[in-house]
């Protein structure tokens, strides 16, 4: 989708490769367990899980590079990049937690009497913002779609067609028609089933401590994990809408249509610088989550 | 603060998984522990955390239905249909009668009162 595309896509691939690279390296830089896994308090994140991580994290790299890296897409691997990188990062993750121990086979074995529900782990404040990011790339989506028509090649939904004030029709592109709003909302729809699969897994996977206090360090894991998961579901968003309010914007402010249109191109512009802010905050509460989040892990854990 | 007790199951047991959480939750509901409308865990979450079938937990829950302890509700879990708290002096009558079995039990193999009261703070936390 042109040079502006490629440099918004570039940016952002060098956001994700730095988000993913520290969210990799958090639990590394952990203390070791005996046993090989990552010590937060006395509760250690197994070996298997990180990898698991780790892999996605590849997948999704690799597959975001040959995504992007298709020349015959018409600018729709370089949108889809991002969403692709978040799906092999929130499968990865996914994995990981289908792949942790239970609480082992012993004779004797606790369960304690709560009840332990999604919400329970999951950030509000960042959870209504990506609220709100969703409904609005929806909006954008569903709007430029609506708006477009073919191109010069005849391709459903790859132009925009606007009547300028001297009555001559001017046709211009790429535009985010169903061309490109189409496998952006199925990665996108993948990428919120994915993240929905893994907080739930987060909230019901089984403890594997009974003392409260190692639950507690428990439950701050398990907060955690949901938050960065929630983060890495707003960037497979905000990432997007990022590019396409851009993009949309820009083409409507280069035409000769009436000022309305000059307002609606505006009004995406800033949607999209919007989607920006909101990409960065999210790549910020990864890689620094106690700037943007209250702690997750207990202050005092000492009994 | 006290917090409510886990339910625990002896794999060694020669009484079924099964019957063992109904039992517990029938105590738990028959003394007044859990109340007329508290939610229950849910069967997988239980199931899971026990390590054990979602259909041995999911047995137990239907006895509890059946017994007209608890109702499951679509979406809404499972619920404490009736309170039924015993007096306080009765509630610590029975404390007190299962405290002297214990002490009874840790007797027999020859622990002291130090010990006793030792293995009751570290079970406490």
């Amino acid at each position: 989708m042109g040079a502006v595309a490629a440099a918004v896509a570039g940016f952002l691939a060098v956001l994700v490769l730095a988000a993913g690279g520290a969210v990799l390296a958090r639990p590394w830089l952990a203390p070791r367990s005996p046993a090989g896994g990552m010590v937060f308090g006395s509760v250690p994140t197994p070996r298997r899980v990180i990898l698991w991580r780790v892999a996605g994290l590849l997948v999704g790299l690799v597959g975001g590079y040959l995504v992007s890296s298709d020349s015959h897409s018409l600018g729709i691997g370089p949108l889809l990049s991002m969403p692709v990188i978040g799906c092999g990062v929130l499968a990865g993750v996914l994995v990981g937690e289908l792949s942790a121990p239970g609480p082992g086979r012993t004779p004797t074995r606790h369960a304690q009497l709560e009840i332990r529900n999604v919400t329970d782990y999951l950030p509000r404040r960042m959870l209504i913002l990506i609220g709100f990011i969703t409904a609005l790339l929806a909006l954008v989506l569903c709007a430029t779609t609506f708006v477009a028509v073919p191109d010069d090649l005849g391709r459903a939904g790859r132009a925009l067609s606007i009547v300028c004030a001297d009555g001559t029709t001017s046709v211009g592109g790429p535009w985010p028609g169903i061309y490109y709003s189409a496998p952006t909302g199925v990665v996108i729809l993948l990428g919120f089933i994915l993240a929905t699969l893994t907080v739930r897994r987060i909230a019901r996977r089984p403890r594997v401590s009974t003392d409260s206090a190692s639950r507690a360090l428990e439950d701050a894991i398990r907060r955690q994990t949901a938050f960065t998961v929630s983060a890495a579901y707003g960037v497979l968003v905000a990432g997007p809408l990022t590019g396409i309010g851009l993009i949309s914007g820009l083409e409507l402010l280069d035409n000769c249509g009436p000022v309305m249109v000059h307002a609606a191109g505006w009004a995406l512009v800033a949607i999209g610088a919007a989607a920006l802010v909101a990409l960065c905050w999210f790549m910020l509460a990864i890689l620094f989550p106690r700037l943007t989040e209250p702690p997750a892990f207990p202050e005092h854990s000492e009994g | 603060m006290t917090e409510l007790p886990a339910i625990v199951v002896d794999m060694t047991s020669p009484v079924p998984p099964f019957e063992q959480i109904r039992v517990q939750f029938f105590t738990l509901i028959a003394n007044g522990v859990l109340h007329r409308n508290d939610r229950l865990p849910p069967v997988r979450q239980l199931a899971a955390d026990l390590g054990l079938a979602v259909g041995t937990t999911a047995r137990a829950y239907r006895e509890l239905e059946a017994a007209g302890l608890v109702r499951t509700h679509r979406g809404g879990g499972t619920r404490v249909l009736t309170s039924q708290a015993p007096p306080q002096e009765k509630r610590g009558a029975l404390v007190h009668e299962r405290a002297r079995a214990y002490v009874q039990q840790a007797r027999l193999l020859g622990a002291t009162d130090s010990d006793l009261i030792a293995a009751v703070n570290d079970v406490l936390g």
